[in-house]
């Protein structure tokens, strides 16, 4: 098994003369959830949307579980599961021929609606599968959109600033969901959020500012990082402390 | 837990989209509501004028008497001019139908295609805007397949839920209400086949507009214009031009054929007949490929 899922290299995008992102060489690895973090406008979705090709790269290269994302686009597509942001639906769908739709690639007969039922009972749709889409509510649609990502059980999801309009509880409920699909089907996920909330539910996070991946690394080491500096800190206010009393003494 | 994928290959996701495009009308009241509102708007028209118009033999005598004089020899260039003009003269004994069933047909058409332009210019433009295509486009699907599934089923669509149902109905109106009917089931359907070949031209020129140009005003400003005033403007060059083939290369102007084919007398070797038809045909195919074209390589 490779050891990255998600490789890409130098991969750059631009729209006009405006630049979406650039020399961005990202490195998921397998079977893990990474968070790509950043705020508003700072290239994530271009970057999800040029993995699959929605939105044609400039310049570099990337590749999933070994398919080059521009060459074997369609291979590429059969791998990966997606949920974009803020998801929209068909007025004429219901969950479970959203669901049917996005498996449907994949899968037919009784393996298909096996897949189905499993998707939408993961994601609390059991007993609503006929509901039609436009009574939904925001967290109803964002599970939806995630049941269409997991329902395939392909070996990598994106997913399109998932928790996006969610009130904490919902989002908590929602990555949870995407941890108990990853750890189940050992999968690869990538998600992109601006929220720092949601990077607590990933083991790497990787950073986007303006373009640019400014950080890529396993949670771990921020946390230690971050307990370094804590630790350096402490130290340097229990010195000053200390001097202060050595004045006082004096 | 390893994760296993049926060997289906890639395949271009044609099947898949085109189940999922027939849907958007097989599953959408909004489409019932439009065949339903069809048929009684029609149906009423068609009632009404056989009611009022069957009466009055005199309209029919007048019409006939017409007739003759453009089937006299001597009248013949003049046929041939109006022929060139794309306004091809029935060769019948106008009858309360062969009367009536033109002007049912040329209203539904202008009528009805408006109201498709309308109704595709808002799928396609919320499709590109609020995300759906996006995400269709992360499936394993290529923009080919979409675009033929796109243009197959929405045509289906309108086949069926335009054309089919409401004129049927209208027929059977006809049978029951016209005094006498000199049109046969046959060229009834070869009509609507004809204006069906119409609304094929206006979804293809909605499509290629949105995917081109993505401004909504000009995906529906545009094809109504032409709707509207195609015709005259055809004309109109062809006036100054001192010709008849811009009129006859115009897709909008197939509808002057409604009346020789509901009454069975279109000559098909005649050019002023078989160019529009193929001329909208033609127009059609290459509106999809420009649609696709710009498709293909877009940023979604």
């Amino acid at each position: 098994m490779a050891e990255y899922a998600i490789e890409t290299r130098s991969l750059t995008k631009q729209f006009g003369k405006a630049t979406a992102f650039t020399n961005v060489s990202l490195q998921v690895p397998t079977s893990s959830i990474t968070c790509l973090l950043g705020p508003s406008d700072a290239g994530k979705s271009t970057l999800l949307h040029c993995l699959l090709q929605i939105a044609r790269p400039s310049s570099g290269s990337g590749s999933i579980l070994g398919l080059d994302i521009a060459a074997q686009s369609m291979e590429v597509r059969q791998k990966v599961g997606f949920a974009p942001e803020n998801p929209t639906f068909d007025v004429t769908m219901t969950p479970y021929t959203a669901v049917h739709f996005a498996t449907s690639f994949l899968y037919s007969g009784d393996a298909l609606e096996e897949k189905i039922a499993r998707a939408l009972e993961m994601t609390g749709f059991k007993g609503q599968e006929k509901k039609p889409v436009r009574k939904l509510e925001r967290p109803e649609r964002a599970r939806l959109a995630v049941a269409q990502a997991f329902a395939a059980n392909q070996p990598v999801v994106l997913l399109d600033q998932p928790t996006r309009d969610l009130d904490p509880l919902d989002r908590d409920e929602l990555m949870d969901l995407v941890q108990r699909f990853q750890r189940e089907n050992n999968a690869t996920v990538l998600y992109a959020s601006n929220l720092v909330e949601d990077a607590p539910f990933a083991d790497r996070l990787a950073y986007l500012i303006k373009g640019r991946l400014v950080m890529q690394t396993a949670k771990d080491e921020i946390t230690k990082g971050a307990k370094d500096v804590f630790d350096q800190r402490r130290s340097i206010e229990t010195s000053f402390k200390a001097q202060i009393e050595a004045l006082k003494a004096v | 837990m390893t994760t296993t994928i049926t060997p289906q290959s890639a395949g271009s996701g044609f099947s898949q989209s085109f189940k999922r495009e027939t849907r958007k009308w097989r599953r959408t009241s909004r489409w019932y509501k439009q065949a339903v509102l069809w048929t009684i708007l029609f149906g009423i028209l068609a009632f009404l004028f056989y009611t009022l118009l069957a009466p009055v033999s005199w309209l029919i005598n007048m019409m006939n008497e017409v007739y003759a004089f453009v089937s006299d020899p001597s009248a013949m260039a003049l046929v041939r001019t109006l022929s060139r003009q794309g306004n091809v003269v029935p060769s019948v004994q106008f009858s309360s139908a062969s009367l009536v069933l033109p002007l049912i047909f040329a209203a539904a058409y202008t009528i009805i295609a408006q109201a498709l332009i309308v109704v595709f210019n808002s799928q396609f433009f919320e499709e590109l805007n609020r995300g759906t295509l996006k995400w269709s486009f992360s499936r394993a699907i290529t923009r080919g397949a979409y675009s033929i599934s796109k243009a197959l089923a929405d045509n289906l669509g309108t086949l069926i839920m335009t054309v089919l149902i409401p004129f049927g109905v209208i027929f059977i109106i006809t049978l029951a209400a016209a005094k006498e009917n000199t049109i046969t089931p046959l060229n009834y359907l070869a009509t609507a086949v004809l204006m069906m070949l119409g609304f094929v031209f206006w979804h293809a020129l909605v499509m290629a507009l949105i995917f081109v140009t993505r401004r909504r005003a000009l995906s529906f400003g545009i094809p109504v214009l032409l709707l509207l005033l195609g015709g005259p403007l055809s004309r109109m060059l062809d006036g100054a031009l001192n010709t008849t083939l811009i009129s006859q290369l115009s897709p909008w102007t197939s509808r002057n054929l409604f009346t020789s084919m509901l009454n069975g007398t279109l000559d098909f070797g005649d050019s002023a007949v078989i160019i529009p038809i193929l001329a909208t045909a033609v127009w059609a195919i290459l509106l999809y490929l420009i649609a696709w074209l710009a498709l293909r390589k877009a940023d979604i």
